[in-house]
Formats: structure tokens, C-alpha cells, sequence
């Protein structure tokens, strides 16, 4: 977009140029790595464990052990190893995250494009809409949502993807608005162009970029707004061993063994971390002058 | 400016008559019937018919949406399905806990906040902005009712000084407070920082200082009135996240509030409990957020100027 620093030659593309500014800021490699890590955690662990006999089968007599070689982070209140259980939750946590930030960016940046796009009438309802959203904490939506829907990873998705809706619309919305008024879209449209070229080739592009940095901070929301709701009941059940519904299970066993509770929490604030600091990182890269 | 404050007083209310229908809807799209969650599976199928009669849910929605809402114009929030009471004895009895706990949230991460942020934004660069910053990383990272489980783990199991739940006396609203004021005292931090970073550097703080003012006027009178107002924004929206954010919190020490009150009662599909616990929290946001746009006025009297000449 814009060729703010003095060092990038002008053959650089928007994205070389933004990863050359990225590559300077050492926390958010650092986060990109941790990142990466959890990921590589997460799949890995699908391969080297069996559900059966590693995440779900219970060893009563071995319950609430303290950490050992055999047990690295000690077991559970039904003698479950708490280290296989927390990569085995990567999974969970990593596909309610991203899969909710997606699917909410997807239809909140397409609500959002559409009604900055056509003004008027639509926007007016639309800004009405979002207004009612913002006005219903997110938390108390997304319970509601399934409540209604019942239990279930994927209808936890769902809240999650609906309860991020709205902020992506209104950011989309906004980006949109300061962009259609300047003379590239006016060129295009005089030349021509209908309303879905101008949008998907002139103004996408343009948002993109503020879109990516609400995206990768919002993949940290989703992440613990979903094990908010798996701990509250509401999300991923047991057996299946999600990031919050361990530490569900870790409060009611916490003055025997603290493990249960401490870990699960880690790895979740961990992983949020990476993601902020990534997306931090985005955003200086993306817009130099936002560094601060 | 009262012409502006009752014009925005009026546009609360379409805001919260669509709430109200989202949360129903929401509510109706439950395929559970609310009297067969209260007589159990064990329930004959006349006697469910009979409860569902009695509570009025075997109307068309639309009815009993209308039932609802004209009992609301008249006062009355309707009794809860499960208690067979009025929801209003229960909001009243619950309201104080929520609303108590959100205050203290916003006193206390405020009053640590705006200083800490001023201080790191005049010492930017050196160690104590940067154990500041790693400090407003980690809880902003941090999930909150885990921190919640951490500081019970701590002071109520280990240390024993803290009761882990109820919310009767003040002692209880320590743990909940503080869980809730981590994040809020991580973002306004950072807000205040870079919003002082963007004054400080402008003329006329310099003029403010050439001309001899001593510091703390120039920090606090020229610098900080002028870095506010993004700062009281978001202490009024986090005001509302501390609001949502209470149901798990009041979950995680069994307080007794508006939150577990609609936890309990989306569980059941208790839909006057619901509708009244989201509504009394949707209307204190809007309330909130009507009082930040009017503290605006007096933070800046350019603002002020604008809401006059509007009328």
C-alpha cells in the first residue's frame, strides 16, 4: 500500500515488503516461532498418540499422581496423562480459533463491504443491527448461542464464528467507507467497472491489510472465549480433553494436585501470546507509523 | 446538551427492543421444552402439557413475545419458569453483586492504569517501560477466569487468606475484582502509554514548558486531559466487557450476580430470566457508554462546543 520505509526497493511487493519489516521485530518472530511450535505440537501429537489408550482410557489407581518421567506434568483425577491430554487439546483449541476467526471474517467482512459499499438504506439497517451486537456482550451471546445449539465442538464454532461477526463488519465496514471516496474507485467506476470488480479488486485489496492484523488478535479471542465456554460446560466435552474443560476438571481437584489446573492455562496464555505478539508485528509491518 | 443526552437516551431504546428479539429468538430456536426440563424425563406427557399451559409456552412465539414485552412496559419482567417468582425480586436481589463488582473493576484498574501508562510513557525506553509492557503482554494474554483459578489456587488453597467463593461480604469481591481488573489494567495501560506518547510531543506542551510550568502541571493538566479521551473510551467499554465477562467470573468463585443468574437460567431455558437478565445488562452498557460520550464534554471543551451547536 503504502512505501513508507526508506529501505525497501520499489521492485518489492506489498506482501516481500511487509515481510521485510516483520523480519526486523523480534518479538513477533518470537511469537511466530512459539506459534509454529504449537502447531507442529498439535499435529505431531495426532500422529505419535492413540486416542484410546493414551488420551481417554483411565488408570484410577494412578489418579492425581505428581509430576515424573513416565507423567511430565503428573496425571489427572482419573490417573489420565495431563502432558498427552494438553497436546491432544492443541487440536481443539487451534481449530475453534482459527476456524471461528475465518468463518467470522469471511461473512462479517462481506456484511461489512456490502453495506459501506452500497450506503444508504442498507447501511443505514445494517449499522442498527451491528449497534444491537455491541450492545450484547460477546460472552453473553455466545453462551446463548450454545445453549440453544446444544454442546458440541462444532456448534461451539458456530457461537464462536456468529459472536465475531460483528467487530469484523464494523471494521470492514469503516475501511470501506475510507476508501470508496478516493479517485482510483472513481477512475473505475468511470471506465466502467461494476460494483463486484471494483470490490473484489480495488477495495479488497486495500482492506486486507487491517483485516489480517483484527484476524490474528482474534484468533487469541475465539481461542479463549471457546475454552471460557468448554470450562463453563458449553463447549467441548469430556472425555475429549479441550484446553477448558481441563481446567474444569482441574478446579474440583485442585487442592490435591494443582498441575490439572496450572497447565492447561499456560498453554492456552501461551498460545494467545504468540498470536498477539504476531499480530503486533503484522500491524508494524502493515503500517509503520501505528509503532508505539 | 440535555437535548443530547435525551436524543441519545431515545436511541436506546430500538437498541434494546432488537436485543430483546435476538435473545428470544435465540431462546425459541431451542428445541427443548422448557416444562420438560423442569418435571425431568420421567414427566408424563399430560402433566408437561399442563405446566407448558400454566407458564403460557404452548402459545405461538410471537405471543408470548408480546406477553412479555407489555409486562415489561408495565414493570413487571414476568416470574421465572423455574422458581415460579418474579425475575424481578431475583434481579433485584442479584443486581448489587454484578454491578458492585463491575465498579470496583473499573476504580481499581483504573486508579493502577493511568498512572502506570503516564509513568511508561515518560520513561519510554528504559527498564520500567519495559517490564511494564512484557507485564501488560502476559495479562492481556491470560485468560481471565484462569487467573481467576490461579489467584484462588494461591490465597484461598495455599495461603488460606482468601475465602475461594460466595459473595455475601466484601472479602469475597477481592479475588473476583482483581481477576476481572488484569486485563482491563493491561489495556488501558498500553491506551494511556501511546496516547501520552502522541501529546507529549507536541507544541504546546513545549510552549507549556518554555514558558515555565512546572512538570506535573504540564504532565497532568496540559498533557494527560488531552491523552484521555481514547483512554475514557475504552474504560466505558470494558465497563461493558466487565459486565459479560462476569459470567464466567461469577461462575468461577459461585458468586451470586446477574451472570450465574443467566447462566442458570439459559441452562433451564428459563426464557424471563434470560430476557431479563440480558436486557438490565444491555441497558446499564448503553448507560455507560451515554456517560462516557457526555464525560467527553468535560474532558474537552471543543466537544462540548459540538454538543451545543447540535441543538
Amino acid at each position: 500500500m503504502k512505501n513508507t520505509d526508506s529501505a525497501p526497493r520499489k521492485s518489492r511487493s506489498f506482501i516481500q515488503d511487509v515481510w521485510y519489516r516483520f523480519k526486523k521485530e523480534k518479538l513477533a518472530i518470537l511469537g511466530l516461532v512459539i506459534l509454529l511450535i504449537i502447531f507442529a505440537t498439535a499435529i505431531l501429537g495426532g500422529f505419535l498418540l492413540d486416542y484410546e489408550k493414551d488420551i481417554i482410557t483411565q488408570d484410577i489407581p494412578n489418579k492425581l499422581a505428581s509430576p515424573s518421567f513416565q507423567h511430565i506434568f503428573g496425571t489427572d483425577g482419573f490417573g489420565r496423562d495431563i502432558f498427552y491430554r494438553i497436546v491432544w487439546g492443541a487440536r481443539y483449541s487451534l481449530l475453534i480459533g482459527f476456524s471461528g476467526s475465518i468463518i467470522g471474517l469471511l461473512v462479517g467482512g462481506l456484511m461489512g463491504a456490502v453495506a459501506g459499499y452500497m450506503g444508504g438504506t442498507v447501511d443505514a439497517v445494517f449499522m442498527r443491527i451491528i449497534d444491537m451486537f455491541i450492545a450484547l456482550p460477546t460472552t453473553i451471546l455466545a453462551v446463548a448461542i450454545v445453549s440453544v445449539l446444544g454442546p458440541s465442538l462444532t456448534n461451539l464454532i458456530v457461537a464462536i464464528s456468529i459472536a465475531n461477526v460483528p467487530s469484523y463488519a464494523r471494521l470492514t465496514r469503516s475501511s470501506v467507507l475510507t476508501i470508496k471516496d478516493n479517485e482510483f474507485i472513481e477512475a473505475s467506476t468511470a471506465v466502467g467497472g461494476n460494483g463486484v470488480h471494483i470490490m473484489m479488486q480495488h477495495i479488497l485489496p486495500n482492506v486486507l491489510a487491517t483485516l489480517i492484523v483484527q484476524f490474528t488478535m482474534g484468533v487469541g479471542w475465539s481461542i479463549t472465549t471457546a475454552a471460557g465456554l468448554s470450562y463453563l460446560g458449553l463447549g467441548v466435552t469430556p472425555p475429549d480433553p479441550e484446553w477448558g474443560n481441563m481446567l474444569s476438571e482441574g478446579r474440583d481437584v485442585m487442592r490435591y494436585n494443582s498441575n490439572l489446573v496450572i497447565f492447561p492455562g499456560l498453554f492456552i496464555m501461551v498460545t494467545v501470546l504468540a498470536l498477539n505478539l504476531v499480530g503486533d508485528g503484522i500491524r508494524d509491518a502493515v503500517d509503520p507509523k501505528l509503532k508505539n | 446538551m440535555g437535548r443530547f443526552v435525551l436524543k441519545r437516551l431515545l436511541q436506546v431504546i430500538p437498541v434494546l427492543i432488537g436485543i430483546s428479539i435476538i435473545i428470544f429468538t435465540i431462546m425459541q430456536l431451542s428445541p427443548s421444552n422448557p416444562a420438560r426440563l423442569i418435571l425431568g424425563e420421567k414427566a408424563t406427557e399430560e402433566q408437561i402439557e399442563a405446566l407448558s399451559a400454566e407458564l403460557g409456552t404452548d402459545q405461538p412465539a410471537v405471543k408470548q413475545y408480546f406477553n412479555y414485552m407489555g409486562g415489561l412496559l408495565h414493570g413487571d419482567l414476568g416470574n421465572s419458569y423455574r422458581t415460579r417468582m418474579p425475575v424481578m425480586d431475583e434481579i433485584v436481589d442479584r443486581f448489587p453483586t454484578t454491578f458492585f463488582l463491575a465498579i470496583l473493576v473499573m476504580v481499581v484498574s483504573t486508579a493502577i492504569s493511568i498512572p502506570l501508562g503516564v509513568l511508561s510513557s515518560l520513561r519510554q525506553n528504559s527498564l520500567f517501560d519495559a517490564i511494564t509492557t512484557i507485564i501488560a503482554l502476559l495479562l492481556t494474554a491470560m485468560p481471565s477466569f484462569w487467573l481467576g483459578l490461579m489467584l484462588m489456587l494461591i490465597f484461598a488453597e495455599k495461603l488460606q487468606w482468601l475465602p475461594a467463593i460466595g459473595s455475601t461480604e466484601f472479602i469475597h469481591f477481592i479475588m473476583p475484582t482483581l481477576t476481572l481488573s488484569a486485563a482491563n489494567i493491561a489495556s488501558n495501560m498500553r491506551m494511556t502509554r501511546s496516547s501520552m506518547l502522541e501529546v507529549i510531543r507536541q507544541d504546546y506542551i513545549r510552549t507549556a514548558r518554555a514558558k515555565g510550568a512546572p512538570e506535573k502541571v504540564v504532565i497532568v493538566k496540559h498533557a494527560l486531559k488531552n491523552a484521555l479521551i481514547p483512554v475514557v473510551t475504552a474504560i466505558g467499554m470494558n465497563f461493558g466487557w466487565s459486565l459479560g465477562g462476569a459470567v464466567l467470573i461469577e461462575s468461577v468463585f459461585s458468586m451470586k450476580g446477574l451472570g450465574t443468574l443467566l447462566l442458570n437460567g439459559v441452562r433451564t431455558k428459563d426464557v424471563p430470566v434470560v430476557m431479563s437478565a440480558v436486557l438490565v445488562t444491555s441497558l446499564i452498557f448503553c448507560v455507560v457508554t451515554l456517560l462516557v460520550d457526555i464525560s467527553y464534554g468535560f474532558i474537552d471543551p471543543r466537544i462540548k462546543a459540538q454538543y451545543e451547536n447540535k441543538r
